[in-house]
């Protein structure tokens, strides 16, 4: 079962979280993000800083992350 | 993310990579081209030991390759193992010294006869086990497997 961790999510990042339940394990993000080239209109020169942010919150959950 | 190896973004996104602890799979490139290839899409985990096997996969029409990883459902446990303890339980310190104080350590040879270490050593060893193994005996007991999985 996946449930989608908005919560994670950046409205100025293309990407999302779900997180994977897994019977007799523990749950997992698997994240999905999209950056966009540097000649789209969608460009942001900030990417890298929002990414480091994104990733330091989805860690300290401890979980397994896949993305 | 990077078609240049050497770029700010490589380099802010590798050293993301080392921060986090995170492991990147994709080894091939994903965007091929007439005259360039590059590593464009990316698979990066934190616990690679979970991944049994990531690659990229030829999708022909699109002009990126896709990227996928085999992430591992079900656990495999190590098998237990069966190891050997002394069980102190029962062990009386006072008891174990007296004991050991009643065994006869002078099977040393006597001066005519040439004392051979080896012999020394094992007369000494099989009375403090036999001492040792009435007062903490020797048990076996199943324990849990370690997962040497790298």
């Amino acid at each position: 079962m996946a449930t989608r961790r908005d919560d994670l999510e950046l409205d100025t990042v293309e990407g999302m979280w779900p997180e994977i339940a897994v019977p007799t394990s523990r749950s997992f993000l698997l994240e999905n993000f999209y950056r966009p080239d540097r000649t789209s209109p969608y460009y942001d020169k900030d990417f890298m800083v929002k990414l480091n942010g994104m990733l330091d919150t989805a860690s300290v959950e401890g979980k397994e992350m896949l993305w | 993310m990077s078609s240049h190896r050497n770029g700010s973004s490589c380099k802010q996104l590798k050293s993301l990579f080392r921060s986090l602890n995170i492991k990147q799979l994709i080894d091939q490139p994903t965007r091929i081209s007439k005259n360039s290839t590059s590593l464009t899409d990316l698979v990066a985990v934190n616990w690679p030991q979970n991944v049994c096997e990531s690659g990229v996969l030829s999708v022909h029409l699109s002009d990126h390759e896709r990227v996928y990883c085999v992430r591992k459902l079900n656990r495999k446990r190590a098998p237990s193992q069966v190891k050997t303890f002394r069980n102190y339980a029962h062990f009386n310190v006072d008891a174990f010294r007296e004991d050991v104080k009643g065994v006869n350590w002078n099977s040393a040879p006597g001066p005519d006869e040439p004392a051979i270490v080896d012999d020394l050593w094992h007369d000494f060893k099989r009375e403090f086990v036999t001492v040792a193994d009435r007062h903490a005996p020797l048990t076996q007991s199943r324990v849990r497997g370690i997962d040497n999985c790298p």
